[in-house]
């Protein structure tokens, strides 16, 4: 027997899946989580998951020990090295003032103060030539200094490092002959121009090393212990994963490590259902996130900001508003408002009983009979209906509105705000939401899936196996992956010889870290990309590169061109076909496959698609429009074959509501799909 | 017969929001394929979607000196062509100074939208040019007629029916040493009108119109209600400060600005009375901008979180005299259409600093302060333009912040030094806070910077820093922040203070050092903590 294991540890539940490999079954176990000391719960969930850990062939972890240390602030203390003159580029910052009528501004707070920032003698010009070499001396000073500051970890920022890594290295290397603490390099980090940009990556990145290089051990020694014999994989943000390793390394890479399970989890769902376009929507108590895949791949960002301070690296391109279940329901004046406050988890919604008396979204659910109330949330909460009218009447008085009508209002503009995200990451883009199919999971996903889908005219909604811990599950579908990147300022024009050469050690670089995740022997594909723009622009668009393009340019520089006119016509609807277009940057990601391409557990899961009709539970009112209807409420396990909306899908820890006129049907691999007839 | 209709709080909710987010992808489309890093990095511009009268209905964050100005454009606009002049399909052109307010490079591109054969409204787009064919290159600081400051273009079409003008094009870019530039940017204006016209009409095709118009009213209802609530609690009487600009770029004159507040229960009225007349430098302003850089000056004051609408200001009276460097002749020189009114701006701040202390401040960067090296004859031509951030002021709540972009501008990012050295040939030497400029009180005024320059090629050097005679002001006892300087220092000679200065020659090896001013201090200064001054020490800020 083989088996594989996926742990997602979120704010209150943490998710294992464990994948039979041999048995062809998947299976959930939920505990909870136990901050301060998540491995704890990680331990307890693989001890009642029932597999032997060295029968364990796959561990891979999604964790979000550096994301919470960068909100909580609970990061290291870093010092900061970096060229003579220029110290105060981390605090400067761009300058600019986001909140514009803002008399009192203030900045995003830094991750470390002036008194932590130190220069030595050293320049590169933007060529990477030397202007004046590293001085020794400057930097065994600032050793000094650091080492009785009692810093914990250290990045190293130097003008142009992008253009030349010598004297990053050499700085790291005397730094590190001196201090007992992680130096943090940044054209290991992040190899692109822009000063403040790259030096926020590699502070952050450095501010977070330590925490997950202590969890990470502590994990791993722990594991070991239990019996686990192969190495620990921590899902990346790009969606990728690699091992605890070079996770140690490159920290600031598994800042969404969380997130991007389910991203990676809708891309195979809809792999194997042959869906190549997906519009994810991963709902919980605060939040509601929205991702695409596009023709069979997640759609990736080469750059972010968190709290404000930017971010250089590869993520699944996650938006996130706050709209979730707790989302509360307010009267402003003669205006009704939804978020983005939240009830949190306490005092919660009103019908949890938990003190809380503002109405949230999931009370506005329940009033309208889309949750219904023998529906136990998270598998064990009663809920009080009675609480949630009397929260919802509240606001609806001053604006003379019923219970009922102050629900469906408040799902209204929910739903709007929602769809709204959406079209920023597609009709903004030219692209039409109504070539998607919506995947909706997470705990509240499915009570909103078929509404958002009729707000974005969307006729196809999926709702995956599992949604409650799709994360965990999509964490089991992903490949080990590495993206480097180097700035590469040329003319397309001229067709730059030195490409392949580029493109090459570009390889070598990711290879290298391949081997040191232990995955070197799989088979691996590479991935070349270019960052091109007309001349004079800033803003770039990223076109894959095939290998006939990057072997010899010259011959195919003109087909680029027209590729590159095309996609900017697509994205902004005009091109400038005489304007010149230039290089800014190569990327190259590496993708090693874990799988052995033969996976019946995916295949076979869940119920099979037979023709018998299911029988429902219960019915309940369904409001709509301010309509009354009657929706059949069915357990998602029982389902069969097609079940006509209004309908209400219960499982442990997700409802789904099929709308009127949408039809819900089970598919292979144990998903839901609901259509719009 | 009409039949009136009552939207709901839903319907009005989201048709507000879906204003605004059309004009969000408005301006991301304007930045993303705009050429000009004045556009994309500066976000000299502003986008926004407006009703058939020229009220906004929603605007995306651009240049806040803008907030009213697209506005004013396009009612001033009809008033001229009529509502009949615009057909389907048509996108227009403007940067008259008389008519759009700020100076030519500052290009307005509006589109007409119709809604089954009805014109219900406009998108625009205002975005700055970097070169309209004004008499040098660079930003040009001692022009005396509108005339020396490139090429006026009336309300035209440049797109009829959907059709491109390519002989209004070719006219346009002929008077540009920029050419290539300024027709990327134009078309990425054009984009982002289409792209306001296609966001409308999918608001009205989900809504219907009468429940748009409706919904339209109700908002503009509720802002006009929170900016009166707001007024209201401000003291009634009569507010006054005075100030002065170093000169106008051709004299060393002081340039006197005069504003009255009067405030008068829930409705305030602005009087420029008693300021500067026209200037025969270009330190002057058309109306729509004076009163657009007004009613940014009441954001400040009043509700500065809450999004704009055509529902704002409509308790705010602007008077404006007549002559005055605030309204000038239609000839008058407007390159520098800014310093005046950022200074009225903060004089309006300052004159109700002591009626409403928690939403006041104390002097800030007080211009845009401009660095203009251009070489347009060399190997390769180049214009590097960048305005330098500096010290805001203290307030009430807490110490100034360090280095922040001017108020005329908003979301504008500065030029980072690794691109600025491998686009131009330009080596910076030093990039850093200006330790000890921030003015000493309760609270400390932020830091201006220190920014070095070393040019690798001869070319010729421009400069702009104003309020340097009359800096950053203290408030309630605390002290003025430091002045900005400039240092040139050409191979072989001495240092000495430039502050402006209009294409200069200056060979390579030239050395310019530019001293941000920092920001005003607040509150008697012996009133500062002591953990406040020691950490100030510890941290290296003070000197």
């Amino acid at each position: 027997m083989a088996y594989r294991v996926a742990i997602d540890i979120g704010g209150t539940f943490t998710d294992l899946i464990l994948e039979d490999v041999e048995g062809a079954t998947m299976s959930t176990t939920k505990v909870l989580s136990t901050p301060g000391r998540l491995v704890d719960g990680v331990i307890e969930a693989v001890r009642a998951c029932g597999a032997p850990p060295e029968r364990i062939e796959l561990f891979v972890h999604g964790t979000t020990a550096g994301l919470n240390a960068l909100l909580e602030r609970r990061g290291a203390r870093v010092a900061l090295v970096t060229t003579e003159g220029f110290r105060d580029t981390y605090l400067i910052g761009r300058g600019n003032r986001p909140r514009m009528y803002d008399l009192h501004y203030v900045k995003p707070e830094p991750l470390l103060d002036r008194a932590a920032i130190f220069e030595v003698r050293e320049r590169l010009a933007a060529d990477g030539s030397v202007l004046e070499p590293v001085d020794a001396a400057s930097v065994a000073a600032v050793a000094g200094e650091i080492a009785a500051g009692g810093f914990e970890s250290v990045a190293v920022v130097l003008l142009h490092g992008y253009a030349n890594s010598a004297h990053e290295e050499e700085v790291g290397r005397l730094l590190s002959e001196r201090l007992d603490v992680p130096v943090v390099l940044s054209h290991r980090v992040a190899p692109e121009w822009r000063e403040y940009e790259r030096t926020s990556t590699t502070v952050m990145s450095a501010y977070i090393t330590p925490i997950m290089r202590q969890y990470v051990e502590e994990l791993e020694s722990a594991l070991r212990a239990e019996g686990l014999a192969v190495p620990v994989y921590i899902t990346e943000s790009n969606g990728g994963m690699m091992s605890a390793t070079v996770a140690d390394e490159k920290a600031v890479l598994t800042l969404f490590s969380g997130p991007v399970g389910g991203v990676v989890g809708a891309r195979a769902a809809g792999e194997a259902l042959d869906i190549a376009d997906l519009i994810t929507i991963d709902m919980g108590g605060t939040s509601f996130d929205v991702s695409l895949v596009r023709g069979g791949e997640a759609s990736l960002q080469s750059e972010f900001e968190l709290q404000g301070l930017p971010v250089l690296a590869p993520a699944v391109e996650v938006h996130t508003i706050g709209a979730g279940g707790g989302s509360l329901i307010r009267a402003d004046g003669d205006r009704l408002r939804v978020g983005p406050e939240s009830a949190g988890a306490k005092p919660g919604p009103a019908c949890y009983g938990r003190g809380g008396v503002e109405p949230t979204i999931t009370d506005a659910n329940l009033v309208l009979g889309r949750l219904p109330s023998e529906q136990r949330l998270a598998g064990s909460m009663a809920l009080d209906v009675e609480a949630a009218r009397a929260a919802l009447a509240r606001v609806g008085e001053p604006l003379g509105l019923q219970p009922e009508e102050v629900a469906e209002q408040a799902l209204e503009i929910a739903h709007f705000a929602m769809a709204e995200a959406i079209r920023e990451l597609t009709v903004e883009r030219g692209l039409d939401p109504r070539d998607f199919t919506l995947c909706a999971f997470g705990g509240a996903g499915g009570l909103h899936a078929t509404a958002l889908a009729e707000e974005l005219e969307i006729t196809r909604v999926l709702v995956p196996t599992m949604p409650g811990a799709f994360s965990a599950w999509g964490m089991l579908q992903g490949d080990v992956r590495h993206d480097t990147v180097q700035t590469f300022y040329r003319s397309l024009d001229d067709a730059p010889a030195d490409l392949p050469g580029a493109v090459e050690s570009l390889k070598t670089q990711v290879l290298g870290l391949l081997e040191r995740d232990g995955a070197g022997d799989r088979p691996i594909r590479f991935e070349a990309a270019a960052d091109l723009r007309y001349v004079g622009q800033e803003y770039t668009l990223t076109l894959p590169l095939g290998d006939h393009e990057v072997a010899d340019l010259a011959a195919h520089a003109d087909a680029l061109r027209d590729r590159f006119h095309d996609a900017y016509h697509q994205r902004y609807g005009h091109a400038s076909r005489t304007e010149p277009v230039e290089f800014v940057t190569v990327r190259v990601a590496a993708i090693a496959a874990l799988g052995d391409g033969d996976r019946p557990a995916l295949a076979a899961a869940g119920a099979p698609a037979g023709a018998g009709e299911a029988a429902p539970v219960a019915t309940g009112d369904y409001r709509q429009g301010g309509e009354v209807l009657t929706a059949a409420l069915y357990q998602r396990d029982a389902i069969t074959g097609p079940v006509e909306g209004p309908a209400i899908v219960m499982e442990e820890t997700c409802t789904t509501v099929v709308g009127p006129g949408w039809t819900a049907r089970p598919v292979a691999g144990g998903h839901l799909l609901l259509e719009k007839s | 017969m009409h039949t009136p209709v009552t939207p709901s709080p839903a319907t009005v909710e989201i048709v507000r929001h879906a204003f605004m987010s059309g004009a969000e992808q408005m301006r991301r489309n304007l930045c993303r394929s705009a050429y000009s890093p004045v556009i994309y990095e500066m976000k000299d511009c502003s986008v926004g979607l407006y009703d058939a009268r020229g009220d906004l209905l929603g605007q995306a964050p651009g240049l806040p000196f803008f907030l009213g100005s697209l506005a004013g454009t396009i009612k001033l606009v009809l008033e001229r062509v009529g509502a009949g002049a615009f057909e389907e399909g048509d996108v227009w052109l403007v940067n008259d100074s008389a008519i759009c307010g700020s100076h030519l490079n500052d290009v307005t591109v509006f589109a007409p939208i119709f809604v089954d054969g009805t014109l219900r409204g406009f998108s625009g787009a205002k975005a700055h040019w970097n070169d309209v064919g004004a008499k040098d290159a660079g930003y040009v600081s001692d022009s005396t007629d509108i005339f020396q400051e490139g090429l006026r273009i009336p309300p035209m079409r440049i797109i009829r029916a959907g059709e491109l003008d390519e002989q209004l094009l070719d006219l346009i870019t002929l008077n540009s040493r920029f050419p290539g530039a300024l027709a990327g940017d134009l078309m990425a204006q054009v984009t982002a009108c289409r792209t306001g016209a296609e966001r409308f009409h999918s608001i009205v095709d989900r809504y219907g119109w009468d429940q748009v118009e409706a919904s339209i009213e109700r908002f503009f209802a509720q802002a006009e209600a929170a900016d009166r609530a707001s007024v209201a609690e401000i003291p009634d009487g009569v507010y006054r400060a005075e100030g002065a600009l170093d000169g106008d770029g051709i004299s060393d004159r002081p340039v006197p600005v005069v504003v009255t507040v009067t405030v008068e229960g829930d409705e305030m009225t602005i009087d420029l009375e008693g300021s500067s007349p026209e200037c025969r430098g270009s330190i002057n302003s058309g109306i729509v901008q004076t009163r657009s850089a007004i009613q940014q000056a009441f954001k400040f004051l009043v509700n500065p979180d809450d999004p704009v609408c055509g529902g704002n200001f409509r308790n705010l009276e602007i008077k404006v005299p007549k002559g005055s460097c605030f309204d000038p002749s239609p000839t008058a020189a407007c390159l520098h259409y800014g310093p005046h009114l950022m200074l009225a701006i903060d004089l309006v701040v300052r004159a109700l600093s002591d009626a409403v202390p928690e939403r006041a401040a104390a002097g800030h960067v007080g211009d845009s302060w401009n660095i203009t090296f251009v070489n347009e004859r060399g190997r390769e031509p180049f214009l590097a333009g960048e305005s330098i951030i500096g010290g805001w002021g203290a307030h009430e709540h807490g110490d100034g912040e360090s280095a922040l972009v001017h108020s005329a501008a908003g979301d504008f990012k500065n030029y980072p030094v690794e691109i600025m050295e491998q686009r131009y040939p330009l080596r910076l030497r030093r990039h850093g806070l200006r330790t000890g400029s921030g003015g000493d009180g309760r609270h400390r005024g932020g830091l201006g910077i220190v920014r070095e320059y070393e040019t690798l090629e001869p070319c010729l050097l421009s400069l702009w820093f104003e309020r340097h005679d009359t800096p950053a002001w203290g408030l309630h006892g605390g002290k003025d922040g430091a002045p900005p300087e400039v240092w040139v220092t050409r191979p072989g000679e001495e240092r000495r203070l430039v502050l402006k200065c209009n294409a200069m020659p200056v060979p390579a090896g030239t050395v310019v050092e530019v001293h941000s001013g920092g920001g005003g201090g607040w509150g008697d200064p012996a009133e500062r903590s002591p953990q406040n001054r020691a950490e100030d020490e510890r941290l290296g800020l003070i000197d």
